[in-house]
């Protein structure tokens, strides 16, 4: 193997474990990814198309699901843009034949104007902000639980039935005041008293410990948007 | 599914479903609190594959344990139901006991009649061997298959010699007091070499142990006859008779009947010098009680020893000297049935 081939490999795997490791990589290999793009689409492809982050995204991916079992790092993530550029052109072809609402017509007037809208976007927008407000809020308090977004995703449940156990420590959080103070207090998770009154395997909980101190963090005061989101879920809490 | 984005990168970002489920996907001009439907949601082969090692790893592990727990199994079931040895007690119930490595019984059979009776009331799985033993023969005396006194042959049978050995100390020493006599043997000779009443192995009395002499093998009885040279026949017939007298009764064991020599012819042949047995001819071995004495032959009594068949024949001494003529024969030469020519007689 060659000394580059070492070297994109070492990067890659810096890349796995840092989120800032990733995005140079990512950045520093963007003409690679634009020129794969362009073979799928038989063309440059532009800033604003979807395919580029597809392709992006792709690329991203492929760093985090290698292994150097695999052989080229870049034959890899050449095979992942280009299945997924694929994925999503079939996905996209089902909309083929309808007109988009941003197409304008001869005088420059959009498509989406003509057509009368029941929705307030106004309202939507305020929404979208007050929404955005609570997310940042949230973020800044998971760093004061020493998690992130990135952690949370990474370390949410996959499987029903575990999503299933920490949901039902989630409802017994929320019908018991006292232990969602301790949380806050001690900045700990209460897995042991969680595992107890929700009657679940403790060990279940300690696996996802970072993904309860981010949903647990919504069931506080505070995010009603988020609580709001995912109320469903969690039926038989308090009516929002 | 609606997912509000949560965090927004370059190439990927975080969204959150109405399950409270927490995903990454691709960032197609998302913005953070945007609520998305149909996301590209990434495939996260890592875990995957560490779920997949981690089922693997637990799999050798459950194999590697069920191997040690199966081979400790095996040991065990070797060691304690697996037949190691076998003792035959022989008497008119015929009892075979078959022992484990540890020396209990785990089956005892019969293959007739008295010691099928004598078994259907008794089980002695589990037991040692002595006890099985001193056990089954206190039922044999109160069934009245032996009695007081009697001897009853006792045959071990095992891959290692050692164990026979540690097996006939352990009968001699911790047999209990019945009046029975137990006669110890290895089954592995008992082809080669039927037991010996004189070695006893008493329950009453201890005593040495008097080791029964070999048998001299059919194949040594056969050499003494192998040597002779066919001419040699007239030769062998007058010393043979003696060397078969000697010769069978050691060997009572050797069923070979000895030859029926022919009429010796005294006037002419005499017995040879006498000779004592070549070693590699005869062995002479201690004689048997029991031995049936072999039929007187013709040889005059006073023959003191079985002289070796001389195959340069010696038919006389006869000192002649060169000028003189040959002495007259003693017997006639003539065959009356012959049809030569009667020749005159020499004077």
């Amino acid at each position: 193997m060659d000394p580059n081939a070492h070297q994109i490999i070492s990067q890659v795997y810096a890349a796995k474990k840092d989120s800032r490791a990733a995005d140079e990589f990512i950045e520093a290999y963007m003409p690679f990814i634009k020129a794969e793009t362009a073979k799928f689409l038989k063309r440059p492809p532009d800033q604003s198309d979807d395919e580029l982050s597809i392709a992006m995204f792709a690329f991203y991916e492929a760093i985090r699901n290698y292994s150097m079992l695999k052989g080229s790092f870049l034959k890899f993530a050449s095979l992942q843009i280009k299945n997924r550029l694929i994925d999503n052109y079939r996905r996209e072809k089902r909309n083929f034949g309808k007109i988009s609402l941003d197409q304008s017509d001869e005088d420059d007037n959009e498509l989406i104007d003509t057509i009368s809208d029941e929705h307030n976007h106004f309202e939507e927008n305020e929404l979208r902000e007050a929404t955005k407000q609570e997310i940042e809020e949230l973020s800044q308090q998971m760093q004061d639980f020493g998690v992130s977004m990135k952690d949370v995703a990474d370390n949410s449940p996959r499987q029903r039935r575990t999503l299933d156990i920490c949901q039902k420590a989630i409802k017994y959080a929320r019908n018991n005041p006292d232990i969602l103070e301790d949380f806050l207090k001690t900045k700990r998770v209460p897995l042991a008293k969680l595992a107890e009154g929700a009657e679940v395997e403790r060990k279940s909980l300690e696996r996802h410990r970072r993904y309860l101190v981010a949903v647990l963090l919504i069931c506080t005061n505070g995010y009603e948007i988020m609580r709001g989101h995912i109320m469903q879920v969690l039926k038989g809490g308090e009516a929002e | 599914m609606k997912y509000i984005v949560m965090e927004c990168h370059d190439s990927y970002s975080v969204l959150m479903d109405e399950e409270s489920r927490f995903v990454m996907a691709a960032n197609i001009n998302y913005e953070v609190g945007q609520t998305v439907t149909n996301p590209i949601i990434m495939n996260n082969k890592e875990v995957e594959a560490r779920n997949i090692k981690l089922f693997i790893t637990k799999a050798a592990a459950a194999a590697a344990c069920f191997i040690l727990i199966a081979g400790a199994g095996y040991r065990y079931y070797n060691h304690n139901f697996t037949s190691h040895s076998t003792i035959v007690l022989s008497s008119q119930a015929n009892i075979t006991m078959e022992l484990n490595r540890k020396g209990e019984v785990i089956s005892l059979k019969s293959n007739n009649d008295e010691g099928n009776d004598l078994l259907k009331d008794y089980n002695g799985k589990g037991k040692d061997k002595v006890t099985v033993t001193n056990e089954i023969l206190e039922l044999e005396l109160s069934k009245g298959y032996i009695s007081d006194g009697d001897t009853v042959e006792l045959f071990i049978a095992s891959k290692n010699s050692d164990v026979f050995d540690d097996y006939k100390t352990t009968f001699e020493n911790k047999m209990s007091d019945l009046k029975v006599k137990i006669n110890v043997h290895d089954m592995a000779a008992k082809a080669a070499e039927p037991p010996k009443p004189n070695e006893t192995v008493s329950s009453e009395n201890k005593k040495d142990e008097v080791k029964p002499n070999p048998p001299v093998p059919e194949k040594e009885a056969d050499k003494k006859e192998e040597p002779l040279k066919p001419d040699d026949k007239g030769v062998k017939d007058t010393p043979a008779p003696a060397v078969e007298k000697e010769k069978e009764k050691p060997n009572a064991d050797i069923h070979e009947e000895p030859p029926v020599p022919p009429a010796p012819h005294d006037e002419l042949l005499k017995p040879p010098a006498e000779e004592p047995p070549k070693p590699d001819e005869v062995k002479p071995t201690a004689p048997e009680p029991e031995a049936p004495a072999p039929p007187a032959p013709e040889k005059p009594a006073d023959a003191p020893e079985p002289p070796a068949p001389d195959p340069a024949h010696k038919e006389r001494e006869i000192k002649v000297k060169p000028h003189e003529r040959l002495p007259e024969p003693a017997h006639s030469i003539q065959d009356p049935n012959s049809i030569d020519i009667v020749l005159p007689e020499l004077n």
